[in-house]
């Protein structure tokens, strides 16, 4: 991938130049991947901040210039899941800002007038954390099981678990918006 | 919906991810994030100092051990950009947009809106491909700092015209503490949303790629005859000469034996100059 290898290709180049190379070419990509973990731009924006600030603390310590890629995807996921939790945390002492089984029906009215897409990305956003950090890592990033299972730092088997249990609601989420 | 086919489902879910992604991604602004990146580091690293100068050594080896027990992965990757499909932008966005791509040494995305196949763009001495161009200029050290672009078409023209202005580092001025050059700019046209021709106003004879010119950017000199005199057997893989307008002019070879050379020597260069 070149741009990784532009960190491989020279070796010389400081961390600073480093660092900013990585920036351009990546920010982008990762704020777009935060945005499939988080609930909203901001946050991302901020999760990737943090990555780059994380890579730039750690730079040399990096074992392998190629890790440096590898590093800010996981820091984005990792960082996506703990603003969530913070968020979901804050959500539960918010008097119940969550929708209840009841409410359900109305949101799925508003749902259906969306086209299938809204649709199927609202199904995402509802799913368990796990299964939607699987998922999106297997179909944005197009990680094979074992990168996922590395960077989740999972098996492939729970891998593999959690992507079908997760297409599984989908479909099934699909078929009731029928 | 037909979502029976776990395939067809697979692939649906693959296509709202990267719209959805692409919402964000085309919603952020790199250059100011970056900016932002930049100034809290800086805090940050002055902040670093202080406490490490008043740190005791056991807190500071306690800090050492975690960073390095706490290592980063060394996970091989194979993902790629993705890059943004055709959408509804305005000229001024499609040429900011290039031009960041340039200023971020990606080839690939700053080829998304060109209409051929970059032999249009009039960028570099030598008018190598865009990915040479790109490829030697980030291991030359020329950095394109952009700024805001603003249309300069007429109204009701068939060819929009955009212009967007940029600062410039090149062989690593920044690292010597040396201010951007101002003033330059690159003049996009588009017509249909596609970019039919790309020129920059930086005149790479005057700005330094020839000795005898050097009251406004004189590092170019100095760094050739530092090479000369440092790696002499290598300067003619480096910069080729005596085959354009005057015996003075010369620009750099874009092959990527020079390239990996540039990037090896402008470092050293830059090293020795502090």
């Amino acid at each position: 991938m070149r741009e990784v290898s532009v960190v491989v290709d020279h070796p010389w180049a400081g961390r600073s130049d480093a660092v900013a190379s990585l920036f351009h070419t990546h920010h982008r990509r990762l704020v777009g991947l935060a945005s499939l973990l988080c609930d909203d731009q901001a946050t991302s924006e901020d999760v990737v901040q943090e990555a780059f600030a994380g890579l730039y603390r750690r730079w040399w310590q990096l074992r392998d210039p190629h890790s440096a890629v590898a590093y800010l995807n996981k820091a984005v996921v990792n960082g996506s899941r703990d603003h969530l939790r913070r968020g979901r945390r804050a959500d539960a002492s918010m008097l119940r800002m969550v929708p209840q089984p009841e409410a359900l029906s109305s949101a799925e009215q508003d749902v259906v007038a969306r086209d299938e897409g809204d649709r199927l990305w609202q199904a995402i956003r509802v799913l368990p954390q796990r299964q939607r950090q699987v998922l999106v890592l297997r179909y944005y990033l197009d990680q094979s099981e074992s990168e996922i299972a590395a960077t989740l730092k999972v098996s492939r088997g729970s891998v593999k678990q959690h992507a079908s249990r997760g297409l599984v609601a989908l479909a099934r989420c699909m078929e009731v918006a029928r | 919906m037909t979502v029976s086919n776990p395939t067809e489902l697979e692939r649906r879910v693959a296509d709202v991810l990267h719209h959805h992604a692409e919402i964000a991604m085309t919603t952020t602004d790199t250059q100011t994030r970056y900016d932002d990146f930049i100034a809290s580091t800086e805090s940050s690293l002055r902040r670093r100092r202080v406490t490490w100068g008043i740190g005791t050594a056991a807190a500071a080896a306690a800090v050492v051990i975690a960073l390095v027990l706490g290592g980063l992965p060394g996970l091989s990757s194979n993902e790629e950009d993705p890059l943004l499909p055709a959408r509804a932008r305005t000229p001024v966005q499609i040429a900011a947009d290039f031009v960041n791509a340039l200023a971020a040494y990606d080839a690939a995305k700053a080829a998304l809106d060109v209409g051929t196949s970059g032999d249009n763009l009039v960028i570099w001495p030598g008018d190598p491909s865009l990915r040479e161009g790109l490829a030697w200029a980030e291991a030359a050290g020329f950095k394109i700092l952009p700024k805001d672009c603003v249309s300069d078409s007429p109204s009701g023209s068939m060819t929009s015209v955009v212009t967007c202005p940029y600062d410039w580092h090149f062989l690593g001025s920044d690292h010597l503490g040396q201010p951007p050059r101002r003033g330059d700019f690159i003049r996009v046209e588009l017509r249909g949303g596609r970019i039919v021709l790309a020129t920059t106003a930086l005149d790479w004879t005057w700005a330094g790629l020839r000795r005898d010119v050097n009251g406004d950017h004189p590092m170019f000199p100095l760094f050739v005859s530092w090479l000369e005199r440092e790696h002499p057997d290598d300067v003619p893989a480096m910069i080729v000469t005596g085959e354009v307008v005057s015996a003075e002019y010369q620009r750099p070879a874009y092959t990527e034996e020079s390239i990996a050379l540039w990037a090896k020597y402008v470092d050293e260069w830059v090293a020795s100059q502090q």
